[in-house]
């Protein structure tokens, strides 16, 4: 086909100098960022770092689809994106799910909308129901599960319409560690292998650096790029032991130094310095 | 299951004062009732202004052992109901497309507003006029009263949709007939129930006021002639009945809500 030809050398997701500003309350207006340059290789995992608050949201719902920058030209597979990113799904840093859906119901979502019938959409569902380990919940709301498996089912229900692109907002963020870790386990056995694209939003440096094959740093508001890190760390990756991988620690404190300053800027010069490894 | 614990302490609990509260309601009903028996018995109360209890039930139990009532009752509540029945689907409707259209809210908002401050009952005289003395100005005087409840509770619940699940399905490739459906309508869901509990007593609130004012047929209209003839016993066994009618219709709501708001929380 032409169009393989055409999507071998586009990147997965493209920014082109793309801006976004928002009408403040007080009728003034704020530049959330300015002329983002950003490539997004097919089948990479780039997590994104930056200080809360400096746009990294904004970044993704670009990405998204869900807002159109008034300047600048985000591309998917060297398209220009329209409205919704059809070959996108988002895993959100709250909770998403609809809450008066079952669990089997809120899995099968993404095929029915397509118009999959019924028993197929949840034949599927069964399986990656299966494959999140949540098998025997089918019929229980959102509210009667823990966070870790509300964030499971979460990613059944995106995963289950095989999108190549998956975007994510600090989907952990509201996890205690030993959780997290487990997701973020998960999560990369999910990833490995399946040639998906994922852009990885947090503000946590370890967590980007053990999950990522590139990092990106952001700086605070209007947010620019400001640091690439190429991640050479070997996978499969187990996000609890690779930390304590001397290379890892090397990475960090490079990228570290870059950070540092943005979150200090962000801060207000209060001493925000974690010390890592020890 | 690790939670089946804490809630059967809850309900243990929650049944030793539950047969405390019954024993009180029974108890604040007996001393009423028969303070008001008592009263009028011993000529504290006028019987010929405020009747008698007992009068009263013996009157609900003749008008029942006749068959008097039943052709009244019935067209009350065939009245109330299609007024509720209008009303919920006309307000649930112009709720949801005010809700997610700007252009027309933002129209629509000073006409909806002056609409709602107009007290309803005085529209009475003009839908009779308009309508007629049957069922059908009663009808209507019952949707002017439901819509706007409904409508407001509506509107509210979709305006209150979290955002993050609204992109969430968006992402999934919801259209916006599915985003109606599986996001907008089940979560306005909630307000719209809440705002039926007021609305069924409107819907009775426009039968018998429109009946009263002007028929010849409903609780209405046997409340006007009772009172036409001073006869207060009258009133109060229609005023009864109707309370009994509006308690029972609400019990069914609360069941239907119970069942489609399972998946929330319980508070």
């Amino acid at each position: 086909m032409g169009t393989d030809a055409m999507e071998a050398n586009s990147a997965a997701i493209a920014f082109d100098r793309v801006t976004i500003r928002f009408a403040t309350p007080a009728g003034l207006v704020q530049t959330v960022m300015s002329n983002i340059d950003l490539r997004v290789e097919d089948g990479t995992f780039v997590a994104l770092v930056g200080p809360s608050g400096c746009g990294k949201s904004t970044l993704l719902n670009a990405a998204a689809g869900l807002l159109a920058p008034p300047e600048g030209v985000v591309s998917v597979f060297g398209e220009a994106l329209k409205g919704i990113n059809r070959h996108a799904a988002y895993l959100f840093q709250e909770d998403a799910l609809l809450p008066w859906r079952t669990v089997l119901d809120n899995v099968t979502l993404g095929l029915v909308f397509r118009g999959v019938p019924r028993v197929q959409a949840s034949e599927a569902a069964r399986g990656w129901l299966a494959r999140v380990r949540l098998t025997g919940f089918e019929d229980r709301f959102p509210h009667q599960l823990s966070g870790g498996m509300r964030k499971r089912v979460a990613i059944a229900q995106a995963w289950i319409v095989d999108p190549r692109i998956l975007l994510m907002d600090e989907p952990f963020g509201a996890l205690d560690v030993q959780t997290r870790q487990i997701m973020e386990n998960e999560l990369l056995e999910l990833w490995q292998g399946s040639n998906k694209t994922v852009l990885f939003i947090t503000h946590d440096l370890e967590e980007a650096i053990a999950l990522g094959d590139r990092v990106i740093v952001m700086s605070s508001g209007p947010a620019r790029i400001k640091g690439d890190y190429p991640i050479a760390l070997p996978r499969p990756r187990d996000v609890a032991e690779i930390r304590l991988l001397p290379a890892f620690n090397a990475i960090y404190k490079r990228i570290w130094a870059d950070l540092r300053e943005e979150v200090m800027k962000n801060a207000g010069g209060a001493d925000g310095i974690p010390a890592h490894g020890a | 299951m690790a939670r089946e614990g804490p809630i059967a302490v809850v309900t243990a609990r929650g049944r030793a004062s539950r047969l405390l509260v019954l024993v009180l309601q029974v108890a604040f009903f007996v001393v009423t009732i028969g303070a008001w028996e008592i009263a009028a018995r011993i000529g504290w109360l006028d019987s010929f202004f405020f009747s008698r209890p007992s009068a009263i039930g013996a009157r609900i139990v003749e008008w029942v052992e006749t068959g008097y009532i039943w052709p009244h009752l019935f067209t009350t509540l065939v009245e109330a109901m299609a007024a509720f029945a209008i009303g919920i689907a006309s307000g649930v409707a112009a709720g949801l497309v005010l809700a997610r259209v700007e252009l027309l809210a933002a129209v629509f908002d000073p006409y909806i507003r002056v609409f709602n401050a107009l007290p309803r009952v005085i529209l009475a005289p003009i839908l009779i006029i308009w309508f007629g003395l049957g069922m059908t100005s009663k009808i209507a005087l019952g949707v002017t009263l439901v819509f706007f409840v409904v409508f407001f509770n509506t509107f509210q619940g979709v305006r209150e949709v979290n955002p993050a699940i609204v992109n969430n399905a968006r992402m999934l490739q919801a259209s916006n007939r599915q985003l109606m459906r599986y996001v907008y309508l089940p979560s306005a869901m909630a307000w719209i129930f809440s705002s039926l509990h007021t609305s069924i007593g409107f819907a009775l609130v426009g039968a018998v006021v429109g009946e009263y004012i002007g028929s010849a047929k409903g609780i209405g209209y046997v409340v006007s002639q009772a009172q036409g003839v001073f006869d207060t016993t009258g009133v109060f066994a229609g005023l009864i009945l109707t309370s009994i009618v509006v308690l029972g219709i609400d019990l069914t709501i609360e069941r239907l809500e119970r069942y489609l708001l399972r998946w929330r929380p319980q508070a």
